[in-house]
């Protein structure tokens, strides 16, 4: 439904509102700081960018990042989608646990698997009980480089792949698949109509991965893989180099900004047809007599990717006493992460549902912009958004931002607001207009139409879109490692900063501290969450 | 002989009773129309029949040879040698015309040069020559009807299934498309059952009518 000519004032305020913080979190802060580094002494000059174009080193960088995204997502893409085949499609038991076990890396700060690994490989590692002392340094070798690197962050974007191809085949007609199953077996309506139906959901999932994988630099970092995202962080926080910093930035930000072009040419609006919320009508392959040596394929590589590394973690804790060391030196933090992440969840699910409306309704000129903009802005890698953001609001008339826990808000809402608005659209997709329209006709204002027919009717759309930026927030690492001021730490930053030098059991223990604090409220929320009709699409 | 037999079969969804012990024969070369109200099962008995979903109790037979048996599927759908004709027409959206009709024949493994040769002597007879290469969202209403008809008819089924497929037309397309379905079945002999809800459509089609209420078949003549 079009709501063109925004002729009610509640209207303009609340959807321009929604614009206006979008472009002063995220928009004003990246034109920012690409202005100052075009100017230096009050005159432009492209100084700072010549060495970018000249030197060998940056070039071997942009290679190793490109290279790295690439692999994460073709590994990602190869495994996820069977896996999400599986899931959405077939009678496989046990599909909902299964799910979250995969999902668990997506859900903490993704350096805490990386330190999983590394655990598990280390001299007295769980798996030193089994390997030889010879195949364990290989593996650690090879853990310490673009193998591990690959590994980990595979593991932990694995789930995108996999949620979005569920998701995707729920947005499919059921009808097509059986007019396709009277003439052909599962494996050929699979290989001709399910999956090309589905392919603009892999290839975006491909595209997600691949511009998060780009900006990804705990996980390189703690690797010692030299990536362009790990070196832009290095430059600003341990040498405090805005400008190197921002040149190593933007061949981020540019790759970022094509892959988005990419995406607007060849998926146009496709991507909003996904369906995160079943409709208790699917076409489902019966497996059968297949049923448990699939579920055993299914679950080989959640076993290998996610429970070894967690029980070497585990196990590396060594003793009890090392949870409550933790509470004591991260209590605190913790407590700041679920007030951080349940603040910013909100905001971003107020902020979401108005710019996911005016996307959906196109009741602003510039919605596509705004989409576009959102998107960009969660495709950036957070340490180029953090330091934007640092750019543009550290002065001392803006203290009151930049020294409080507001400018890790205003992070949050620049690196996030793509995932409510996107969900918000999905599900407001799934409402027709003729509910908006018949109280229009009844007489009521926008707001009340709003409040009481258009929120309503969205909320499993809004729940879960306050979930998912709930868990973004919780695990957030890359805005908030640059942006925390003085007593604003979060755990995730707490455990970074601690593992350069902390005892291995006691940073063992902290990211299961974290693990649990992320994990526990997603599994008891899907645990109450309805199945099927009007349920989630597991 | 029957060409399909249903013996007091049931279905439920959700603990809601749909098709309560029907038992049904279909002869070989009729146009059988299954005509009742909405809601009233006759949808699920056509998806029972093409194998799409099992009943709870009951077996359907084709040709003599037991198909389901309660929920055991023991002959999928795509060996019963059925033809189906969705409501919404269920056209592949990224697939041509050509591809839609073309599809079942090579799940089939038919040699490319009889696939070719079946594909054009059908689009020909449904009126749809010249519009092999468009896609459906390119066609009218009229001609994805057509398109519908085509990709069922290529295989040569035994049986067509045919579940309100004209519902979406305007009343004058629904007559011309009635007759025309009247004369293919004529044409190719092929045993049909259709699903409507109206009147007019059933004088049109049927040689034989059954009424189904409440899950039950009422009356068959």
């Amino acid at each position: 439904m079009r709501v063109n000519k925004l002729q009610f004032d509640t209207a303009a305020f609340f959807l321009w509102g929604a614009v206006l913080v979008i472009a002063v979190a995220g928009l004003l802060p990246m034109i920012s700081m690409v202005a100052q580094s075009l100017f230096a002494e009050g005159k432009p000059t492209f100084s700072a960018f010549e060495s970018l174009f000249h030197s060998l080193r940056h070039w071997s960088l942009l290679l190793n990042s490109l290279g790295l995204a690439f692999a994460v997502s073709a590994t990602t893409v190869a495994v996820g989608v069977p896996i999400g085949l599986f899931f959405g499609k077939s009678d496989l038991p046990g599909t909902r646990p299964m799910c979250l076990l995969y999902v668990v890396p997506l859900l903490v700060p993704p350096y805490i698997m990386a330190v999983a690994w590394s655990n598990l490989l280390m001299p007295h590692g769980l798996l030193s009980h089994f390997l030889s002392r010879s195949t364990l340094d290989l593996m650690h070798g090879f853990l310490f480089g673009f193998g591990g690197t690959l590994l980990v962050l595979s593991t932990v974007y694995l789930p995108i792949p996999m949620l979005l191809t569920i998701a995707f085949l729920n947005s499919i007609d059921p009808r097509l698949e059986e007019a396709a199953r009277i003439v052909a077996p599962w494996p050929k309506v699979l290989a001709e109509i399910t999956i090309p139906l589905i392919f603009p959901g892999i290839l975006f999932s491909f595209l997600l991965v691949f511009v998060l994988a780009l900006g990804e630099f705990s996980v390189p970092s703690y690797l010692r893989f030299e990536v362009f995202s790990v070196v832009s962080f290095t430059h600003f926080s341990a040498l405090y180099d805005f400008k190197a910093a921002t040149v190593f930035a933007l061949p981020l930000a540019l790759v970022t900004l094509l892959l988005l072009v990419i995406e607007g040419k060849f998926l146009h609006e496709e991507t909003y047809a996904i369906a995160p919320f079943s409709t208790g009508k699917r076409c489902n392959i019966r497996l059968g007599s297949y049923k448990i040596p699939l579920f055993a394929a299914v679950f080989s590589p959640a076993a290998f990717l996610v429970i070894l590394p967690m029980a070497g973690l585990l196990e590396s804790v060594q003793e009890i006493h090392f949870f409550s060391t933790a509470i004591e030196k991260a209590g605190d933090a913790l407590l700041r992460t679920f007030l951080y992440a349940f603040i910013g969840a909100s905001v971003l699910t107020v902020v979401g549902f108005f710019v996911g409306y005016l996307v959906k309704n196109h009741a602003v000129f510039c919605w596509q912009s705004v989409d576009k903009t959102c998107l960009f802005l969660f495709a950036m890698p957070g340490t180029v958004l953090g330091i934007g953001l640092i750019g543009l609001w550290n002065r001392p008339a803006t203290a009151f931002v930049y020294a409080t826990f507001l400018i890790i808000l205003l992070g949050y809402v620049a690196k996030y607001c793509a995932l409510p608005s996107r969900i918000i659209v999905a599900q407001l997709l799934q409402v027709p207009d003729s509910m908006e329209e018949a109280a229009m006709v009844a007489g009521a204002g926008w707001l009340r139409r709003i409040l009481y027919v258009v929120m309503p009717l969205s909320l499993p759309g809004i729940a879960a879109a306050w979930l998912v930026s709930f868990l973004f927030c919780m695990r957030d690492i890359d805005i908030t490692m640059l942006l925390y001021p003085p007593g604003c730490e979060t755990l995730p930053v707490r455990i970074f900063t601690l593992m350069a030098n902390g005892a291995p059991p006691l940073i063992a223990a902290l990211c299961v501290l974290m693990m649990l604090a992320v994990v526990l409220p997603a599994s008891l929320l899907l645990a109450v969450w309805p199945k099927g009709e009007k349920g989630v699409f597991i | 002989m029957n060409l399909v037999r249903l013996e007091s079969v049931s279905k439920s969804y959700q603990r809601t009773v749909i098709v309560k012990e029907v038992t049904l024969c279909i002869a070989r070369g009729e146009r059988l129309v299954l005509l009742g109200p909405s809601g009233c099962g006759k949808t699920t008995l056509l998806r029972l029949i093409a194998g799409l979903d099992s009943p709870d109790q009951g077996q359907i037979y084709l040709e003599d040879e037991l198909a389901s048996d309660g929920p055991a599927l023991l002959i999928p759908p795509e060996r019963r040698n059925i033809g189906f004709v969705f409501q919404d027409l269920a056209l592949w959206p990224h697939l041509t015309v050509y591809g839609n009709i073309e599809f079942g024949l090579k799940a089939r493994k038919v040699p490319a040069n009889e696939r070719r040769q079946r594909i054009d002597e059908i689009v020909e007879i449904v009126g749809l020559k010249g519009l092999e290469k468009r896609k459906p969202g390119q066609l009218s209403g009229g001609q994805q009807q057509r398109v519908a008809l085509a990709r069922a008819l290529v295989l040569r089924p035994k049986i067509i299934l045919m579940d309100e497929p004209l519902s979406s037309l305007d009343l004058a397309l629904r007559f011309k498309i009635g007759n025309e379905i009247v004369g293919l079945q004529e044409r190719f002999g092929f045993t049909m059952v259709y699903v409507t809800h109206d009147r007019e459509e059933m004088k049109q089609i049927s040689t034989r009518v059954a009424i189904m209420e409440n899950g039950r078949i009422r009356l068959g003549s």
